[in-house]
Parts: structure tokens; sequence; C-alpha cells
């Protein structure tokens, strides 16, 4: 028994959807499909939930399901993809994928931290980090001093390590 | 200028040597400051990877998936059609024999004289015989039965098929093989003929095997494999050979390599491994109905943490 109930499943659902989209989007490069994919696998462990011993983690089962499902769906409609290689075989196998399933995990905690930033913080942060401009750049488009852009995005970094420390220690207490 | 700041300008590479320096001095001062720039920098790399990290529509997602599995009913179990044959039916089966036999016959797809052909492709057929006796015949398989079938209880079978004989002592019920003449006493049991082999099993009553100059008489839970040259008898012979007739599979503490070699069978699909492993000896157990190919695999790999590639029909575990 996996999940006592929908809560708890609702739950499970919450923290790795959008990171296991991400992971399916890497495969088959459709956002479409990616979801189809997720959905997929997150209904067949609900209606197996009575059937399943985990022999690992959730989070392994999920990913492994994931990534299964997208590549035969990458076979199915021969879509090009380089996660396989011209003769339709998967490139490197040996692929770690607890580490590749973390690093989703971590993106997914360093997203929803900027979300949680203070709107200012988060917009010149956004702007730095995702479209790439310079503090000056930042500074002429929402006008204001170099100095305030700097120190907004000092002060996003200051929060953003303290709510992803204070994930990790949630974690460790789950 | 404010620590906030100078950490923008150092990470930015703005800094000059005197910020620099400043920086360096703050780093000094204590492991918690260390550390805490050690994180930041994490973060500030880690960002960048961040421009293809997208952002899905969970809420529509979750609606969505919760009417499917609000809905979600067990999927309805496809009936089988039974063929009832123009004949006259012969009353009750008292003590039914059922047996499985899986044999290929290499005669000719035309039918042979005095019997009549009965053919199955893409799905498990049930058939009544006019003396009572029932027959499943598994997918791709042929049966010849003889058109006095009343007086002459003689079946030819090419493939695979579950028989429950209505007991008539007077007239013995044969099923022939290429490799083995089957003898029923009154029972059922499992036939399946193979290239050059023919297996038999038996689920109740007694049955006599007779092949080349060798004879056997099998009762319940007996199974014997025919090579054309002598008998072999399989011990504990797992229960899923009949997993083709009513779609179940039963593992219990059943060694990986033995689930594989049912669920190949059963599936029809080249499943194997790339190569000697101790995974081939992980105990399995579970049972599967009316399941597809893909969840069962799915529900293997979970409990024995294995990996596959496929690839049309072949899959082979890592």
């Amino acid at each position: 028994m996996i999940f006592e109930t929908k809560e708890e499943y609702k739950k499970v659902f919450d923290e790795f959807y959008n990171p296991l989209c991400n992971f399916a989007y890497k495969i088959v490069k459709r956002e479409d499909l990616a979801e189809d994919i997720v959905q997929e696998v997150f209904v067949k462990i609900w209606q197996k939930k009575d059937k399943i011993t985990l022999s690992s983690t959730i989070k392994n089962y999920l990913f492994q399901s994931t990534r299964n499902k997208a590549i035969e769906v990458l076979r199915k409609n021969k879509l090009e993809s380089t996660y396989l290689d011209e003769k339709g075989k998967i490139e490197d196998v040996q692929d770690d994928m607890e580490e590749e399933a973390n690093n989703f995990l971590l993106k997914e905690k360093l997203r929803r931290s900027i979300r949680q930033l203070p709107p200012k913080c988060q917009e010149i942060f956004v702007l730095s980090k995702m479209n790439g401009l310079t503090y000056i750049e930042i500074a002429e488009e929402l006008n204001l001093s170099v100095k305030t852009v700097e120190n907004q995005i000092g002060r996003g970094l200051k929060l953003l390590r303290e709510m992803l420390k204070k994930m990790r220690s949630d974690d460790e207490y789950k | 200028m404010s620590i906030n700041n100078l950490i923008a300008r150092f990470f930015a590479n703005k800094a000059t040597k005197e910020e620099w320096d400043t920086l360096e001095s703050w780093k000094l001062e204590s492991k918690e400051n260390l550390n805490e720039l050690k994180e930041m920098q994490s973060i500030w790399e880690r960002a960048l990877d961040l421009d293809d990290y997208k952002e899905f529509d969970k809420n529509s997602a979750w609606a969505s998936i919760n009417d499917t599995i609000e809905e979600s009913i067990i999927p309805p179990i496809k009936k089988r059609k039974t063929l009832v044959l123009n004949f006259k039916w012969v009353a009750g089966i008292a003590a039914a024999i059922s047996l499985v036999i899986f044999s290929v016959i290499s005669y000719p797809t035309t039918e042979i004289e005095g019997y009549t052909q009965f053919v199955s492709t893409d799905e498990v057929e049930d058939l009544n015989l006019p003396d009572g006796s029932l027959i499943s015949l598994n997918k791709n398989s042929k049966m010849d039965y003889a058109v006095n079938f009343t007086e002459n209880r003689n079946v030819i079978l090419d493939g695979e098929a579950y028989f429950e004989v209505a007991r008539d002592e007077e007239k013995p019920f044969n099923i022939i093989t290429d490799c083995a003449n089957i003898t029923v006493l009154g029972t059922s049991f499992n036939v399946e003929e193979g290239k050059d082999f023919v297996n038999v099993f038996v689920t109740s009553g007694s049955v006599k095997v007779v092949s080349g100059s060798e004879e056997v008489i099998l009762s319940k839970n007996d199974m014997v494999k025919c090579d054309c040259n002598k008998i072999e008898k399989i011990n504990n012979p797992s229960r899923n050979y009949l997993s083709w007739k009513n779609d179940k599979l039963i593992f219990q503490e059943t060694p990986l390599h033995k689930v594989v070699s049912d669920l190949a069978h059963h599936y029809n699909v080249n499943l194997t491994f790339s190569g000697a492993s101790t995974d081939m000896n992980k105990p399995v157990t579970d049972v599967f109905e009316n399941e597809d190919f893909e969840s069962v695999m799915e529900t293997i790999v979970l409990i024995t943490g294995i990996q596959y590639i496929s690839e049309g029909n072949n899959y082979v575990i890592q």
C-alpha cells in the first residue's frame, strides 16, 4: 500500500508533478506529450496502490516509470530526441537515475523559492538570471539605481539560501 | 557598501580589487559566513539552468487525473464468445476431465477428411463439443474433430487447448498430436504442443499419454513434456500453464527467471536477460489478473528493481 488516502496521493502529486513533466519534456521535447506521460503515470500508481509494495522510494518509482513511458512514446511516435540514438537505442542507459531525479527536484525547489521572493526582488533576480540582463540594463529597465539592483540581488540570494535550507531540514524530518 | 551589494558584484565579476578584499575578510570572519557564500554561489550557478525549466499547469492536470481516477472502475472483463456447435447436446459433464495440451502439428491447413476444422486467431475460443466436452482453444490454434464425433471421439490439435472431457467409459476421448497421443480416462487437462514437443498438464482425473514407445498415466497436477522420443516428467509445474485461459498469473516467491519465462509465454513477447545475474533469482510474489504486459512489467520493475529496454516485441532486462 503506497497511499492510505487521496490526500497523501495529492501531496505526492504536488511535489512531483512539475519536476516529472520537466524530466519527460527533456526526453520527448513536447510539452503536451510530457504532461500526458506524467498524468498516465499518476493515474496508474493510484490504480495500483493496493498492490504495490515499493522496494525503493516513491521518487525512484515515479522517475523510472516516467522514463519508461517517455521512451515508449518516443518510439511509438518515431520522434527525434537526443535521448535515443539513430537506431532508436537509449543512449547512456547507465545514466544515474537517482542523480537526474535529484537534479530535477532541486530545480523545482529553487523555482518555488524564487516564486516566493518579494515581488521587486523576484523581478530583478529573474531579469538577471533567466533573461541574462546585466545590473546596468536592469537598472535602466526598471528605472532604479544600479546600487539598488545589486542590493536586491544579494538580498535575493540570501533569502533563497534560507528557504532552501529550511526545505532541507523539513525533508529530514519527513 | 553593504554586504549584499558586494556579493552581487562579486558573482557578476564586477568587484574591484578593494571590494574583493573586503569580501575575503568577511568570508574569513566566521564559518557561517563562509558556508553562506558557498551556498549562495551554488544557487547563483544553478539558477542559470532554470531558464529551460518549465512550469506546467498543475491545477488542470490534477483536475484531469482526479476525473480519471474517480470514474476508474475496473475495466469490464472481455467476455469470450462461446461457440455452440450444431449438434445435439449430450447431457451433463459427469466427472469432467480438464487438461491443457500444447501441440503443433505440421499438417496442411486444408481440412482432413472425416474431420471438421476449428480455428482460433486473436482470441481464445470456447467450444462445446457434441459429446458435452468443453474445450478452450488458445489463440492461433487449430483443432480438427471427427465428423462422427459422438461415435468417434478423436480430435487433432495444433496449438494449445484446455479440455474438460465428458465422461464416457465406452468411448475414449483421444487427442492426436505430432509427438504424442493422449487418451482421456475422464478429466480436465491442458495440452500445449510446440515445434517438437507436447506438454500435458492434468488438473483433475487421469490421462494416458503415449509418445513413441513410452506410455504414462497422469493424474491431478502431473505434467509431462514429450519430445517425440521420450516422456519427461516436470516436477512442480507452474500453475501459470493455464494463464492463457483465465488471464491470471500467480507468482509466489517465484524466482524472476521463471516469472520471465511465464510472462514471455503468456504475452507472446521475447523477454530475456542481457546476461546472467543474481537478479534472475529475485523472488516475486504477486497476482496479475487481466493486466496488460506493460503494466505487469511496471510492477515487476518496482518489486525487483530491474531495468529493461524494449524494442518492438523484444524486451531485454539489463
